[in-house]
């Protein structure tokens, strides 16, 4: 088995509201090898992109903090470092993509001012040097004349260029691994393929890990080495790419998968996972997913289920214990027909 | 560029014009000057003659566009009481004037903007609300009042500092802090909730995220965004400042415009009070003309190529 980059282990984040505390992230494990891509899928406000700053370490230190289990990066636990000690890994180790292009980047500062940030703080390069850099870097993601955009402010720049600035800005310090936050639903249809294009493409000329979050199973298709769902929170089901769309096994997966438009199938009405993904406060007892399972039976609603291991699969479901195995075999049948 | 300055000079031009014409005829309804030149029992004849001296029995209209006539060139008329040039001694009173708003100007910014940098990313600390506090007290203090308790404090009971009166330092001090107080309250708050705004935004977490240092964070990249609305402010108290300490300069016997401006009211000295509004609408306009520049240069996206 390849070395891992990042390792998570029973990770829980905690909010606090005054005297209200709720728990979006309830015992998170995964982990993401050198050199591959794990894509992270589920519903918006299932905990994605709170387990992606929790690895930042960007959570709002006023009103969150990790209320248990560690985060292992290199070895290294990141929720035991101090802020400058975690400032080092920022931008140099490990750099983050985010989801709004057209909010990410300041205003008032060159595109140049912003991007050599990174380079100054961590490779104490010289303004020539990082200059250097920058424009090479800026070539590196396509985008055209990066002499002039170097000097140019955001607003000049349409959205998809702004993202490709983005990109470079997290690449410059050739990071060990990049957390890619939704990094193409803001944005067209067209440029969405040629930035996925070029985070595969550069992904493929280094050895870094990417962490890709996304809610289109499509983009997980066709960039990811291995798969972790969420749901509430918490991780229901981990698999390879092929494997998990083979064959998934959580209901919540199927559930997603179903709800992918196909081509052939005009006239049926579109499929969606009835109600919604509940708020922290409102997760009890059983299943988070019960309230929403076509498969929910009695011991769903009162006790949480484990994560089932069944060979580098891993699924967090009841259908999963043995005496039940069978029937959910069956049941996915009918429903996979109905 | 071009374009936009010449367009702002006819903006002034308008502006002071108007201001002109405004107080000219308000000012005529305070009443006929002459009455206030000549003893009360002067007799009839010699009031109708001072009058038409003056040119008060004109009609209102020929008055006004003499006035104007005149003023175009620069030609304010003289003083009813002192027989001297009307806009040269509004003019001699400016140094003084620039001299106290400058100085309270510096001393709001200085104090201002640090606190409520500071106030903002401390927000709801013990620093924060007892700073929110004292803002919110500066603001609603009245300013004769403040200007009137100092006195008492520093001048009467301590005697360290002087009354009032201009010349020295020492004489800048207390009227000063009288008209820094209300700038600094509202700078303080308006940076403090620019600033608070600003700190939310996604570029924050971006630069935060490439590995900027807190400091850095917040007196380069957040800040430069949050003066953008607060150059505004401060080119609207600064007009406010020259202009209209009236009543800074009253207290403290300051010899600026705004006493000047005040006490020709009372005497009904109408060629001195249109040359000081003159003044003072020149430079609200000229102050608010510099603004628009300096928003160009901080905020890239109304830079006109």
């Amino acid at each position: 088995m390849s070395e891992k980059i990042l390792e998570i282990n029973d990770l829980r984040v905690q909010f606090k509201n005054g005297k209200e505390k709720i728990q979006p992230i309830r015992g998170v494990n995964f982990h993401i090898n050198k050199g591959e891509t794990l894509g992270i899928v589920g519903e918006s406000g299932c905990g994605k992109s709170v387990t992606s700053l929790a690895i930042m370490g960007l959570l709002p230190d006023k009103t969150s903090e990790i209320a248990s289990g560690n985060i292992l990066f290199n070895n290294q636990n990141l929720s035991k470092l101090t802020e400058k000690q975690f400032r080092k890994l920022r931008g140099n180790d490990i750099s983050m993509i985010f989801q709004e292009p057209m909010t990410s980047l300041n205003p008032v500062f060159t595109i140049g001012d912003q991007l050599k940030e990174p380079l100054k703080r961590h490779k104490k390069m010289s303004k020539s040097q990082a200059r250097k850099e920058i424009i090479s870097m800026l070539q590196q993601v396509g985008l055209p004349r990066a002499e002039q955009i170097i000097d140019e402010y955001p607003h000049q720049l349409s959205g998809g260029m702004r993202q490709r600035v983005m990109i470079s800005l997290a690449l410059l310090c050739k990071p060990q691994l990049i957390i890619a936050d939704e990094p193409t639903t803001a944005l067209d249809v067209t440029i969405q393929a040629q930035i996925l294009d070029l985070l595969k493409k550069l992904k493929g000329e280094s050895d870094m890990s990417l962490m890709l979050i996304t809610h289109d199973l499509g983009v997980v298709a066709e960039m990811c080495n291995r798969v972790v769902v969420m749901y509430a929170g918490e991780v229901v089901e981990e698999a390879e790419v092929n494997e998990l769309f083979d064959s998934p096994k959580h209901p919540y997966t199927k559930g997603l998968m179903q709800s992918l438009p196909s081509n052939n199938d005009r006239k049926s009405k579109l499929y969606s996972i009835k109600g919604q993904v509940p708020r922290p406060s409102e997760i009890t007892v059983g299943c988070a997913f019960a309230n929403r399972c076509p498969h929910v039976f009695d011991r769903c609603l009162n006790e949480t289920p484990p994560s089932f291991n069944l060979g580098n699969h891993i699924s967090k479901c009841w259908l999963q214990d043995s005496p039940y195995k069978e029937v959910s075999h069956n049941e996915t049948k009918g429903t996979a027909i109905r | 560029m071009l374009d936009f300055i010449i367009k702002r000079l006819l903006q002034v031009i308008l502006v002071v014009f108007l201001a002109l014409t405004a107080v000219f005829f308000l000012i005529r309804l305070s009443g006929d000057p002459t009455a206030l030149f000549l003893p009360p029992d002067a007799p009839r004849e010699q009031i109708e003659e001072y009058r038409e001296l003056l040119g008060f029995n004109r009609p209102m209209h020929e008055q006004y566009t003499d006035f104007m006539a005149n003023a175009v060139q620069g030609d304010f008329g003289q003083s009813l009481r002192s027989q001297e040039d009307a806009l040269q001694l509004v003019i001699d009173r400016l140094p003084a004037t620039f001299q106290l708003a400058i100085t309270a100007l510096i001393l709001s910014l200085v104090i201002a903007i640090p606190l409520g940098v500071l106030s903002a990313y401390k927000r709801n600390s013990i620093f924060d609300r007892i700073g929110v506090g004292i803002t919110v007290l500066g603001q609603a203090v009245p300013n004769f009042w403040l200007g009137l308790i100092l006195i008492f404090f520093f001048a009467a009971q301590l005697k360290i500092l002087p009354t009032g009166g201009g010349g020295t330092w020492v004489h800048l001090i207390l009227p000063t802090i009288t008209l820094a107080t209300y700038s600094i309250a509202r700078f303080t708050r308006f940076t403090r909730s620019s600033m608070l705004d600003i700190l939310r935004k996604d570029y924050i977490r971006t630069a935060k995220a490439s590995g900027v240092p807190t400091i850095p964070l917040v007196s380069r990249y957040a800040l430069k965004n949050s003066l953008i609305p607060i150059i505004t402010l401060v080119a609207l108290d600064l007009g406010t400042l020259l202009g209209g300490a009236v009543i800074t300069e009253v207290v403290f016997a300051w010899p600026g415009i705004g006493r000047l401006l005040m006490q020709s009211l009372m005497n009904r000295d109408f060629p001195i009070v249109l040359a000081a509004v003159f003044i003072i609408a020149l430079i609200y306009a000229i102050i608010n003309f510099i603004a628009d520049i300096l928003y160009a240069y901080v905020n890239p996206q109304i830079r006109v190529k």
